[in-house]
């Protein structure tokens, strides 16, 4: 690495120091801002999301008392994407959580156990990682019915696999520490031994890379609902609002805009909170960029 | 080398026999009754009975997944539930579409994602590197389904350099340069982000080979930077390289589902969705086996790119 004092551009390596430490603080008042207002959009102050006005319909941004303009039915579109925050980011978060729980059990016992178990569970996977993950996933919420509740067993389903394979590897390497060595000597029974001493220290890289693949999950749960897979009209989420606004692409070029900028924004979020817990859990990383 | 290509197509076996028995069982648990389906609501029990009879579907799972992978193996997917045509008719035009957007996709990855990363490692730190990692971090998180709408907007309906949509005008000759000319967009919209994220670890993996002794000793003899960049880190890190380009051809494949259906590029993406939204089964089925047949090949020959690459690991 360059060192500032000899590097001419000096002024904006402390700037991007800053930015270091700002951005993942940026990342965080942002996606707090969108959960606040997605939870509660039932009593902010805005139109409904579902209340098409004709008169409306493909509204310039700022007209007709709307702040972000109308959409192909003249909905508001501010209501919508506050609205469709919830939807957006359920069917990101929620099969990342699911995923997570079920992947560190699997993980903890391929890595832990090893042996047979390990094969068993690897090699099964194995077949999943031979999907590209979107087809996997578009395949899955294709068969099924389309829905919220779809999106969410897709993307769970899809997440596993992946999750999985971090996972095992945290809890194999834990497993080989003297002190789970020490608490198996002084008779610690298995359970014990997994939930107070593997789960605990095999879980942070996990929750780490849980975080980062949120951000890759807005983009591919909104995708499902853009392809009609996910949530049904006229409810509102902002792949189904980029979806809508194709339609008007040429008049009203904001309908298709808005919603795609929130998803970039809220996958931007998590990627850089993610790349900053890893960081920060990661002393080899730090070393490395102070020296 | 031979022997490592067949030991790799040897353990390719069990997985692939896993691949159609998880896409045999989607469709087996799919809601909604076949009989149902093809005899249409008003059907008696009976000759739901008698057709379940005759297409096998009263006989246990594993002996109908034998029958129906036995057909597979033959060449023979069944018949499209809606147009009645054979499905491997269908699926055999789609395939060339999506290799020629796949490749196209795939080159546009490999020389901007190298050039970006191989420019910005060597001038690590500097105004050009920070600008550039910033738009690199903005568009390797661009969906491509949006990222294509936009596209569209600026460059066919704006500008009109490109067409929205298709492979080949209706009025057009339908030769190489109409085609290319429909396939700028899309490829673009699928490269993008896997691109951006492959600048991203070129970057960091030249930067990696920078710090190494035998660097160090080039630059200490007079070495030029462009040479030691470009002749002696590109070499040690081209299976570095490879393996990253590698690890986003998930990615780039996803991004190409998105892409035909945002340009209705006529490929097996496609008429995946198409599929999916006329719940045509049988082509479901084929056009998901087809697409992780591919995926697999792909993955296959970049290990065999990245073994003829790294002699160190031949004897691993």
């Amino acid at each position: 690495m360059p060192d500032p004092v000899r590097h001419p551009s000096h002024l904006l390596g402390y700037a991007s120091k800053a930015w270091r430490n700002l951005g993942p603080l940026v990342a965080a008042a942002f996606l707090a801002l969108v959960v606040t207002l997605a939870i509660l959009a039932p009593w902010l102050p805005i139109a409904d999301p579902l209340d098409a006005d004709p008169s409306k319909r493909i509204a310039a941004i700022g007209t007709h008392d709307l702040w972000l303009g109308g959409d192909n039915q003249g909905r508001d579109i501010l209501a919508r994407l506050i609205w469709g925050a919830r939807i957006s980011l359920a069917i990101a978060v929620a099969p990342t959580l699911v995923a997570t729980l079920v992947s560190l059990f699997l993980g903890i016992a391929a890595g832990y156990h090893g042996r047979w178990l390990d094969h068993i569970i690897m090699r099964t996977l194995d077949v999943f990682f031979a999907f590209p993950l979107v087809l996997l996933a578009i395949a899955i919420a294709g068969i099924l019915q389309p829905g919220v509740l779809t999106e969410i067993v897709a993307i769970t389903v899809v997440l596993v696999p992946y999750v999985t394979r971090v996972a095992r590897t945290s809890a194999g390497q834990v497993a080989s520490q003297t002190y789970i060595e020490a608490a198996r000597a002084s008779g610690a029974s298995v359970g014990a031994l997994l939930l107070r001493y593997v789960l605990p220290n095999a879980a942070p890289p996990v929750l780490v890379y849980a975080t980062t693949l949120c951000g890759l999950m807005i983009v591919v749960g909104s995708g499902l609902s853009f392809l009609g897979l996910g949530v049904q009209p006229p409810a509102a989420d902002w792949g189904a609002m980029v979806a809508d606004g194709g339609v008007v692409l040429r008049k009203a070029a904001h309908a298709t805009l808005l919603p795609g900028l929130m998803i970039v924004l809220a996958a931007l979020a998590f990627s850089t909170l993610g790349e900053a817990l890893r960081e920060a859990l990661d002393p080899r990383s730090n070393r490395r960029r102070s020296s | 080398m031979l022997l490592f290509l067949l030991k790799r197509l040897a353990a390719l076996v069990p997985v692939l026999l896993g691949v159609s028995f998880l896409v045999f069982l989607m469709v087996e648990l799919a809601p909604g009754d076949v009989t149902t389906l093809l005899l249409g609501p008003l059907a008696s029990e009976e000759a739901k009975a008698t057709l379940r009879k005759t297409l096998g579907l009263d006989q246990p799972i594993l002996i109908q997944y034998a029958k129906w992978l036995e057909h597979v193996l033959g060449g023979d997917f069944g018949v499209s539930i809606a147009t009645s045509r054979r499905v491997v008719d269908l699926l055999a035009p789609r395939l060339l579409a999506t290799v020629i957007l796949g490749g196209a996709s795939l080159a546009l990855t490999i020389v901007f994602g190298v050039a970006v990363g191989v420019i910005t490692a060597a001038r690590a730190g500097g105004l050009v590197d920070r600008v550039t990692q910033s738009v690199v971090l903005v568009i390797g998180n661009l969906p491509p389904y949006w990222l294509g709408l936009v596209l569209v907007f600026a460059f066919s309906l704006q500008f009109r350099w490109f067409p929205t949509s298709g492979m080949r005008s209706v009025s057009g000759n339908g030769g190489v340069t109409d085609v290319l000319n429909h396939l700028v967009l899309p490829a673009v919209t699928t490269a993008a982000a896997p691109a951006a994220v492959v600048a991203a670890m070129v970057r960091a993996a030249i930067i990696e080979v920078m710090g190494l002794d035998y660097i160090r000793v080039a630059r200490a003899k007079g070495v030029p930077r462009r040479t030691i960049i470009l002749k002696h880190a590109m070499r040690n890190a081209l299976p570095t390289i490879v393996t990253i380009i590698g690890l986003q051809m998930g990615y780039l494949f996803g991004g190409a589902l998105f892409s035909e259906v945002v340009f209705a590029w006529p490929g097996l993406g496609q008429l995946l969705y198409t599929s999916i939204v006329g719940r045509d089964l049988p082509v479901i089925q084929a056009s998901v086996l087809a697409i992780a047949l591919v995926f697999v090949l792909v993955n296959l020959a970049i290990d065999m790119l990245n073994r003829a690459l790294d002699p160190r690991g031949q004897h691993a």
